[in-house]
């Protein structure tokens, strides 16, 4: 099992270089990028700039990236990319880590509960709750939040100032996420209390809270975890609307300002970023994955196809 | 397939959005034509309030807000639909592929789905409006390639279930081929799993659709769309609250009312399994 995540944190580089090719060939068709010079780099010397086909800067660049964590230069300060973009991931990232982990901490329990009580009228409350949270867009959210504990309740600044004032971005981001695990996790578990072994297990006299608990959970959270990735990638994107929103200078500001002044290094550079970050997601998902269903550990020689056989769960 | 069907036109709820969503739509298509302004004219004072003539009133700029919010509907709607439908075809075509052919190129077909579903779709929608030309409406291409992999991994897994199966084994046995095994039994029993997955990513679209609005990329400033709206909406909440709370009311009520129509085919479908 070791040796299988070894091979899977080995495999993120790849993952990754096949990310940076799609975006310089993407980055190429482009009509008016400068195609014979894609990277701005501090060491260039102005003659030899021209001299290098478009595989030969791809190739440079994987090279620079992943053995001098070397960038290049953010186009429009001129200076190293590196240091700028460590410092607006470490936003992001802090936003999305925590609203991730608060999502799961809600959510599980939420479905978990709605499930047990299905039919009746905290269901359907939590129902309507969880359909109407996860339609509502992020940017509408972070208004009514800001109007109800910034503006009126005067709770907190609208803009945040202190590390306080963080709450309402993670707020929202934690409700939008919260409300789809708890709808997947919902589903999941009503279906394993439908399943014979729980019947089988309350007539054998145990209690309904350790069947539920030890027994029925442990199949139930396998769709859960498996879209571990999904919601990642979606508190990602919220992290932009919410950066965007409270004016934070993370990782997605500074995404969407190199797309307006078509800055290439930069926007490569945050594009390599969030794909790290998502290969490391998808790692973790294949881990909890693991966690949750014994029979794959057995049979993990055969694992490049297990998320794959989990993932049909979620229909 | 009869009582499917009929099962889904007695789900109340489910009808009445795929009712709303239809209405939602022909105001969209409809109102322009019939409006004697366009979504670029300015066509009195500016920040009116509600009137007969403006049935929403004028924005900052003194266009009126209906045609807008219609204009925008159609933009933000039709991104919506088109990506969701461009990825479900797509979708379906390579599962089928990928499940029918096995070996070498499925698992090829497969890695490459992993890689596309760990670009956070926002982010491949912005990369696909930046290289591609900016304005022009390309990041749709993103969107739809984000909203790819769930459909093939729902249809490959559907596939090697069925090729599986008995019947298909017996329809192969009597002498059928496989494009024909493929149609008569494979396609239909995927079918109403796709279209339930058409909904949510549908849904998805629109997210990020307006998502992409709000933050200004994709869709330049004359041109609404309704997350735009509801951006230049925000600025005038106190006095004029109206101009961002009817965008976004409507922007939630088309994802709830597709939430609802994918709940509603599954719904009919598991009567026929008789659990639920």
């Amino acid at each position: 099992m070791l040796g299988y995540f070894c091979k899977r944190i080995l495999l993120i580089i790849p993952g990754v270089m096949a990310v940076i090719l799609l975006i310089f060939i993407l980055m190429s068709f482009l009509p008016g990028t400068n195609t014979a010079r894609m990277v701005r780099y501090a060491d260039d010397p102005r003659e030899q700039a021209g001299s290098l086909s478009l595989l030969q800067q791809y190739g440079k660049y994987c090279y620079r990236v992943f053995l001098h964590q070397d960038f290049g230069l953010n186009d429009l300060s001129g200076l190293s990319l590196k240091k700028d973009l460590l410092h607006r991931t470490g936003i992001t990232v802090r936003i999305t880590v925590i609203s991730v982990c608060v999502t799961y901490l809600l959510g599980v329990p939420l479905g978990i509960y709605a499930a047990c009580r299905r039919g009746r009228w905290q269901d359907s409350l939590l129902t309507s709750l969880t359909t109407f949270f996860s339609a509502i867009p992020s940017f509408c959210l972070a208004l009514a939040l800001v109007i109800v504990f910034a503006v009126r309740l005067r709770w907190f600044h609208v803009i945040p100032q202190d590390p306080k004032d963080e709450l309402i971005p993670l707020a929202v981001l934690v409700v939008i996420g919260a409300a789809n695990v708890a709808k997947v996790t919902r589903a999941g578990m009503a279906e394993v209390l439908e399943k014979p072994f729980v019947l089988a297990l309350t007539s054998l006299g145990l209690s309904r809270r350790s069947v539920i608990l030890r027994h029925a959970l442990k199949s139930a959270l396998v769709p859960v975890f498996s879209i571990f990735n999904t919601i990642c990638a979606q508190l990602l994107c919220g992290a932009i609307v919410v950066e965007r929103f409270f004016s934070m200078s993370g990782l997605g500001m500074t995404m969407v300002r190199a797309v307006s002044s078509r800055a290439t290094t930069t926007l490569l550079g945050c594009a390599t970023v969030v794909a790290l970050i998502m290969s490391i997601c998808s790692v973790i998902t294949d881990l909890l994955f693991v966690l949750v269903t014994p029979s794959l550990r057995r049979t993990l020689s055969f694992g490049s196809s297990m998320r794959r056989r989990g993932g049909r769960g979620k229909i | 397939m009869k009582r499917k069907e009929q099962a889904f036109f007695h789900n109340l709820v489910a009808i009445t959005a795929l009712i709303i969503l239809v209405l939602i739509v022909l105001f969209c298509v409809l109102y322009p034509m019939f409006a004697d302004t366009t979504y670029w004219k300015i066509s009195g004072e500016r920040l009116q309030r509600p009137s007969l003539e403006h049935p929403l009133g004028t924005d900052n700029l003194g266009r009126d807000v209906m045609v807008r919010m219609a204009c925008g509907g159609r933009i933000t709607l039709s991104v919506a639909f088109c990506s969701g439908l461009v990825a479900a075809v797509t979708g379906t075509v390579i599962g089928i592929i990928s499940g029918y052919a096995g070996g070498g190129v499925d698992s090829v077909i497969m890695r490459l789905m992993d890689a596309i579903s760990s670009i956070p779709s926002l982010l491949l929608a912005i990369v696909f409006d930046y290289a591609l030309g900016m304005g022009k409406g390309y990041f749709l291409f993103g969107i739809a390639i984000a909203g790819i992999p769930p459909f093939v991994r729902l249809v490959r897994g559907g596939v090697l279930e069925i090729s599986g199966s008995a019947y298909a084994e017996a329809s192969r046995a009597l002498g059928a081929r496989s494009l024909h095994v493929i149609k008569e039994h494979v396609v239909r029993n995927i079918l109403p799993l796709a279209a339930i997955q058409t909904t949510t990513s549908m849904a998805d679209a629109l997210t990020i659709c307006t998502i992409l609005g709000y933050i200004s990329v994709g869709i330049n400033p004359p041109v609404p769309e309704w997350g735009a709206l509801f951006d230049t909406g925000k600025e005038m909440l106190r006095a004029f609250p109206h101009l961002s709370i009817v965008p976004a009311a409507a922007i939630i009520l088309c994802i709830i009312c597709l939430y609802l129509l994918g709940n509603g085919i599954r719904d009919s479908l598991s009567i026929r399994g008789g659990a639920a």
